[in-house]
């Protein structure tokens, strides 16, 4: 992996404890620089992420979160369709029964409707602009640094 | 460095912070864009002779602006990027835009219309009028010019993929109902699709090959039709959105240029018909003195290029002509009436630099779409600029700064060696196909949010002097449209296609797959305006010339071909 390990992110401790995120763009809107570059600090910080693209349809996340066994899943947004998609995400997610997985969407998100896409299912939403050292906590504070998520 | 917990600058910090603040000093001391600067500048950091390297503003090499009079003889255009709902909601916000003083209208669609697909594609429910306006037929497009006098207003379009000529279509099918003349006509279409392969929009859906084809086809067909349109805008703008520098703006973007410069050349079109006809769209970022100095590169740059590469002999091909969006990811969510100020000095930098036009972004930006408040004060920022700063008043007024001229010659000489890295690997369709644009854009992104991580680039109200998400300002954001709104917009769509003539649109359908299988040379133009009129809609005619250049009809593979 390229780059210099920022100095506000603490190296995971133990490799194998790594903590797995996927990541991922659906609808048709495909501004993904935000996303890509939180994948790329997200592994600098000490955690295995997969960055599966955009343009995805819901169930092509959902099927990558069972088979990389994630304990994160995040959905990026910018161009405002970001509620009905979080609502039939989360609720595609529920249903497969990945309960224990942590659902994260981020974006350009009016604050706003922030309160709608935790009722409808969404766990953290970050919007542009926030330091990625706050997603880095709050993924370790809800998930913790040990041991992969058993499936 | 300071660690978030003794940052000085922070309202709360104690004594000892206070002190820090009272004595710091900035810790980068290079440009926004990462160029290092000296302490000061003297004449010797300025070499060369006053005519070769800039001239008078109006003259060769144009470094100081392409008129002798800059906006003595006329202000910057002041036109607000529009476009949200339906074609009707877009028509009433560019009138409000217009009662409240703007120059030209500049319209943005959402991506269904944006890559070609039509409303009522199945895919789409969730994207109907959400990032742009809806517009899927030349019924849209009568409803979104409703009551505007087209041969009375600048109109810039602001479509890229092989959906531009159809969409120009569509506008001079209007303009033809209304009885005008192409040529009395003035505006922009967009039309970059090598821009639009890497900003937002899936791949699959904008092949490159067909996009070049209707490229050269709006740029010749305007060139010699509409003296007063632009129909290639270069689209800058968005490739500095992915992270890029300011340097790399001037080489990616003249990298773009050259391809459709040699494809216009290979169409058989000479140099000086069509280069008068192109124009840039370039972003201003938060670097004031750094944008200055770059469109006075660019405008220097283009003008030996055009000259003495191209051959051309025109004035008019030598003078860069361009428009600017301020910079929409310089601005964050977090106290976003700060984005306000942010504004103003890009468009300061916009005006100072010799820019044609302006859009200013809306403070809300980095949280939805404009609303009506947001756009009116993005329109008050440039008229605050245009009749109370007094900065339009003398052209070039930055010139024979010795910091300016320098940056003006280092980011050309950066310009320049990014040029050729590019035209070494074959020119910039051949960069894209080996996926280095990709890489170099994926890489200055991650650097760009590096420093910001390591806070040694400041981001006031993002990673310092920050406020608890509670003790923000929350500001009104444009709310994304109802599901009642979305299904009015399909019930127009789906009377539009029942009142259709079948037969005639049948025919018309067979006639552009005709006209598109007569190869590359021949220009669909002419074609597309008949058969929009004929009621063809958006998708179709863009499926059948995908069908021709040996795409799928849809590219989601969920639609059959109607032929």
């Amino acid at each position: 992996m390229p780059g210099i390990r920022p100095a506000s992110f603490p190296p995971s401790s133990d490799p194998v404890a790594a903590i797995k995120v996927v990541l991922g763009k659906v609808s048709m809107d495909g501004h993904d620089r935000g996303v890509r570059v939180l994948a790329r600090l997200l592994r600098d910080a000490g955690m295995e992420v997969v960055y599966l693209g955009k343009f995805l349809q819901h169930e092509a996340v959902i099927e990558a979160a069972i088979q990389e066994n994630a304990q994160v899943v995040g959905l990026s947004f910018l161009s405002g369709e970001h509620v009905p998609h979080t609502r039939r995400f989360a609720g595609a997610l529920r249903s497969r029964g990945l309960t224990d997985v942590l659902f994260l969407v981020g974006g350009v998100i009016p604050r706003q409707d922030i309160p709608q896409l935790l009722e409808a299912g969404a766990d953290g939403v970050f919007v542009t602009g926030s330091p990625v050292e706050q997603v880095v906590g709050f993924i370790r504070e809800r998930v913790g640094g040990q041991g992969n998520r058993t499936a | 460095m300071t660690t978030p917990s003794e940052d000085p600058r922070k309202p709360d910090a104690p004594r000892k912070g206070y002190l820090d603040a009272y004595f710091e000093k900035p810790a980068r001391l290079r440009t926004w864009s990462g160029l290092e600067v000296k302490p000061v500048y003297r004449p010797e950091d300025v070499a060369g002779d006053y005519q070769e390297r800039l001239g008078d503003p109006g003259q060769f090499p144009y470094a100081r602006g392409i008129h002798a009079d800059m906006y003595r003889g006329k202000f910057w255009t002041r036109r607000e990027v529009c476009g949200y709902g339906s074609p009707d909601d877009t028509n009433q916000r560019m009138k409000f835009l217009l009662t409240q003083g703007a120059s030209g209208l500049n319209v943005i669609f959402d991506i269904p219309t944006m890559t070609g697909m039509d409303a009522d594609h199945p895919m789409v429910e969730e994207e109907v009028g959400v990032q742009g306006t809806s517009l899927s037929t030349v019924e849209d497009m009568e409803a979104l010019m409703a009551g505007l006098p087209l041969d009375g207003i600048s109109m810039s379009i602001v479509v890229t993929s092989h959906a531009a000529p159809v969409v120009l279509a569509m506008y001079l099918a209007v303009a033809r109902k209304r009885g005008l003349t192409l040529d009395r006509l003035r505006g922009t279409i967009q039309n970059d699709p090598l821009h639009h392969r890497f900003c937002g929009y899936p791949p699959a859906y904008s092949p490159l090959n067909l996009g070049l084809k209707t490229a050269v086809d709006c740029l010749e067909f305007c060139a010699r039709q509409m003296p007063h349109w632009y129909p290639i805008n270069v689209n800058a703008y968005d490739l500095r959105e992915e992270g890029l520098g300011a340097a790399e703006e001037i080489g990616f973007s003249f990298a773009m240029a050259r391809t459709y410069i040699d494809r216009a050349l290979e169409r058989g079109l000479a140099i000086d018909e069509l280069a008068p006809r192109m124009v840039f769209y370039c972003s201003a970022h938060i670097d004031l003195l750094e944008e200055v100095a770059k469109f006075r590169a660019m405008r220097r740059m283009w003008a030996r290029m055009l000259r003495d590469e191209y051959g051309a002999r025109d004035p008019r091909s030598w003078q860069f002509k361009f428009g600017v969006h301020t910079a929409g990811v310089s601005l964050v969510p977090q106290q976003p009436l700060n984005n306000i100020v942010r504004v103003a000095y890009e468009a300061l930098a916009a005006v100072l630099g010799g820019a044609q036009s302006l859009h200013c972004c809306s403070y809300d930006e980095p949280i939805a779409l404009p609303t009506e408040q947001a756009h009116q004060i993005a329109i008050r920022t440039q008229q605050i600029l245009a009749y109370e700063t007094g900065a339009g008043n003398t052209a070039d007024p930055l010139g024979g700064s010795y910091f300016i001229e320098a940056l003006t010659d280092r980011l050309e000489t950066e310009a320049r060696a990014i040029l050729s890295r590019i035209a070494e690997q074959g020119g910039m369709y051949r960069a894209i196909e080996t996926g280095w644009v990709d890489q170099e854009l994926e890489n200055a992104a991650y650097r760009y949010q590096q420093e910001v991580e390591r806070r040694e680039r400041i981001i006031v109200g993002s990673n310092a002097f920050v406020v608890p998400p509670e003790q923000d300002h929350e500001v009104p954001a444009h709310p994304r449209p109802s599901v009642e709104a979305v299904h009015a917009r399909l019930d127009q769509l789906k009377r539009f296609r029942d009142r259709r003539d079948a037969a005639s649109v049948t025919a018309a359908l067979r006639r552009l797959r005709d006209e598109a299988a007569r190869g590359e040379r021949h220009n669909l133009i002419p074609c597309l305006i008949d058969i929009v009129q004929a009621g063809v809609t958006l998708g179709e005619a863009v499926g059948v010339m995908r069908e021709a250049y040996g795409h799928a009809w849809d590219p989601a593979g969920q639609l059959p071909s109607v032929l």
